[in-house]
């Protein structure tokens, strides 16, 4: 019971968190992109685009970080005997995370939040470059530890104290698996994030509001689509390489939809083999949107379907990250360190109804979240740019 | 090496919980006064804005200090806040809450989103620092943690000196936010600020919270006086003295509306106070209610040389200019809010 409501937990923080998280990755991307452009130029267009989505993305930031210390401190309350297994491992480069990444992304957005009026244009610019850094950086800390459980190189495993020890740092930062992942998420995110610029662009084109200012977005998110698009599987291709190399079983479950893992239930792997095509269909379908919207861009930006079309996609890059995760989690099972511990050993001896209490109020209050978000999101994005200009 | 790589960590752990704590009260603080003394947007706007340009700067210093835990002392990390559990998440709703509607507030004009916000703003921070001061006094008063684990009551965290260690946060939020609405000068709000905690007694009430957490971390055997290096050097006892000293001061300087000076003795008494409480609980990491032989010490408790290596070079490096760029940035926007 403990385990089970553990995992749900777990499932349900980081699914939540990971809302917020793609979208954040690529839209600082994008910000930046009209901050340079803004810089070298000095035309407003530029500038309200950057401002406007800018301002969204303070807004997803603030549910981001906020679900993401709950991330931080649950690996406590929730899983201590796997945060007693991976000290050497996790803890120290989330300190280094938090001293290169956080700080930065922290310091500047808050300059960016609240005084991007009232600065220069040159500290504009470094403040989105700083924000750009620390959140490019600081998907890093937690895909080395993710990396690590799935491949686990650069410690050992010490048995009669059940926790791994650092043989070798650098092995462990530089663990093919880590920045495979690293490379893939990333790319996931600014794909996801293509998607919802476009459709935001097309809305207000639709409206005929400031309708020049966001063809020059819609132009540049249908550019992001298509070469992280194409970009993705040959990433993905190398990627399944490693797979077959250091998990056969997880590449067991994707291609036959069987496991030869102990505690592994018939279904898991017929799940991991469906999220795993889906994940590679949807990623098909990107390809050919991406490139018909860039070859047909005229068209789509006068159509009234078409770009309500760019609308309805925008539930897909989710799925395809979803069950891309679905097939990097659940076909690591039952290890929570590949072939070193169980997930079962991983938990803390915690009373139940304590976990069913927390169960409790973190869905009470994220249900509440996601309104928020929804609600102000929505909002900004329908507003454009209005008010400010 | 490995040992005294370990007490470095601890040291660094420190702190950590020290520059947090010590910016968080005064940018809570101005989020708590919010209900209080700017009734319309504009006032709230001119306190988001001194308040948010800071918070999550601020606020990875936690994550910092939690994270060192994590990676020097995992054992630690795992028994504390397991053992803690219901407080930790009372913690993380409220961090949830302050996050976001400081940053959220002016997100939308309808009245009713910024009234629910600006409430949410200043109850969470409310909660935020009666937490954090239960806290902090149960890391220096001791868990009850026994055989290997904690006494896992949820509220056998909560005793007289937990919770008037979070009731000293809150005062003490009241009090230097005040100071810091008045050193960013908003002076209208500012008297406001002051009118209201000298009316209400919450600046007496500073020193008479801080003495009842003192004795109540000293009412037991097991207590931060007895402890290893107090009982070795007597005379440290002149820290929490001082401590208690400069608090008093507090209440003077908020009796004679002397900002800075008040700032000042606020940033000493407080960095005494955990000063004090690390070299109390010294060489636990988890300091234990029940028996010294109980805690888990700092040396028990430690991860790898190698990983002890790695965290203190990379802390060294970073540390310092990390500490210097938000140095500037609050001098930067002190002289750029000026004109």
């Amino acid at each position: 019971m403990l385990e089970i409501l553990s995992r749900i937990q777990f499932a349900f923080t980081v699914a939540f968190h990971f809302l917020f998280v793609p979208f954040t990755i690529g839209l600082i991307i994008f910000v930046l992109i009209f901050e340079h452009k803004y810089f070298k130029t000095d035309d407003i267009k530029y500038k309200k685009l950057s401002d406007f989505f800018g301002n969204l993305f303070i807004i997803n930031y603030a549910f981001g970080i906020v679900t993401g210390i709950v991330m931080t401190v649950q690996f406590g309350t929730n899983w201590a005997e796997y945060s007693r297994a991976m000290g050497d491992v996790f803890g120290s480069p989330l300190v280094i995370e938090a001293l290169l990444a956080f700080f930065l992304e922290a310091t500047f957005s808050g300059i960016w939040a609240f005084r991007k009026n009232k600065i220069s244009k040159t500290f504009r610019l470094v403040t989105v470059w700083m924000i750009f850094i620390g959140v490019l950086l600081s998907a890093l800390w937690i895909i080395s530890a993710n990396g690590f459980m799935q491949n686990p190189v650069g410690a050992t495993w010490i048995a009669e104290e059940g926790r791994v020890v650092f043989s070798s740092f650098s092995e462990l930062i530089f663990n093919p698996y880590s920045w495979y992942m690293f490379l893939h998420t990333n790319l996931a995110s600014i794909l996801l994030t293509g998607f919802i610029v476009l459709a935001i662009s097309m809305y207000h084109i639709q409206r005929k509001h400031h309708e020049d200012t966001f063809k020059i977005s819609a132009k540049i998110a249908a550019w992001v689509i298509l070469i992280s698009a194409i970009s993705m599987p040959i990433v993905g291709y190398t990627y399944m390489n490693l797979i077959a190399a250091v998990q056969p079983d997880k590449l067991n479950m994707i291609n036959n939809g069987i496991s030869n893992a102990p505690e592994v239930s018939t279904a898991l792997p017929i799940i991991v083999k469906t999220a795993f095509h889906t994940m590679t269909v949807l990623g098909a379908i990107f390809i050919l949107f991406g490139l018909y919207v860039v070859l047909f861009y005229n068209k789509v930006s006068e159509s009234i379907n078409l770009k309500k079309i760019a609308f309805f996609m925008i539930p897909l890059p989710y799925i395809a990250i979803i069950t891309g995760w679905m097939v990097t989690e659940m076909g690591r099972q039952p290890w929570i360190i590949y072939n070193m511990m169980k997930v079962s050993e991983g938990i803390s001896a915690v009373p139940v109804s304590q976990v069913l209490f927390s169960i409790i109020l973190l869905v009470v209050f994220y249900v509440l979240l996601f309104f928020m978000d929804y609600y102000l999101s929505i909002k900004a994005i329908k507003k454009g740019f209005e008010g400010e200009y | 090496m490995h040992e005294l790589l370990g007490i470095i960590a601890y040291g660094l752990i420190g702190l950590a919980y020290f520059i947090y704590l010590v910016q968080e009260i005064p940018i809570i603080g101005v989020g708590i006064l919010n209900i209080f003394i700017a009734p319309t947007n504009e006032e709230k706007k001119k306190l988001q804005s001194i308040s948010g340009l800071y918070s999550d700067g601020v606020e990875v210093w936690l994550i910092v200090a939690v994270g060192l835990t994590f990676a020097a002392f995992p054992e630690a990390f795992g028994k504390l806040f397991s053992g803690i559990y219901v407080p930790a998440f009372l913690l993380l709703i409220a961090l949830i809450f302050r996050g976001l509607s400081v940053e959220l507030i002016f997100k939308d004009d309808e009245p009713k989103w910024i009234k629910y916000m600006s409430l949410a703003w200043s109850i969470s921070g409310m909660l935020l620092m009666f937490v954090l001061g239960v806290f902090f006094v149960s890391i220096f008063t001791g868990f009850p943690y026994e055989n290997g684990s904690m006494g896992s009551n949820i509220f056998s965290i909560f005793s007289t000196a937990s919770i008037s260690g979070g009731l000293l946060m809150i005062a003490l939020a009241f009090i230097v936010g005040s100071v810091w609405i008045k050193l960013n000068r908003l002076p209208e709000l500012s008297d406001k600020a002051f009118g209201l905690i000298r009316k209400y007694g919450i600046i007496y009430a500073v020193p008479l919270l801080f003495a009842l957490v003192f004795m109540g971390i000293n009412n037991n055997v097991v207590s931060i006086i007895s402890g290893q290096l107090f009982v070795a050097y007597p005379f440290m006892i002149a820290l929490p003295l001082a401590s208690l000293f400069f608090l008093i001061l507090v209440s003077l300087f908020g009796h004679l509306k002397k900002a800075l000076l008040l700032y000042g003795a606020y940033v000493l008494g407080i960095a005494l106070f955990f000063l004090s409480g690390f070299i109390g609980t010294y060489p636990y990491i988890l300091f234990s209610s029940i028996g010294f032989n109980e805690g888990i010490t700092i040396v028990d408790a430690m991860s790898s040389e190698t990983a002890l290596v790695v965290i203190s070079v990379v802390v060294l490096i970073v540390l310092p200019v990390v500490i210097l760029y938000q140095g500037y940035k609050y001098v930067y926007f002190f002289r750029k809010d000026k004109h």
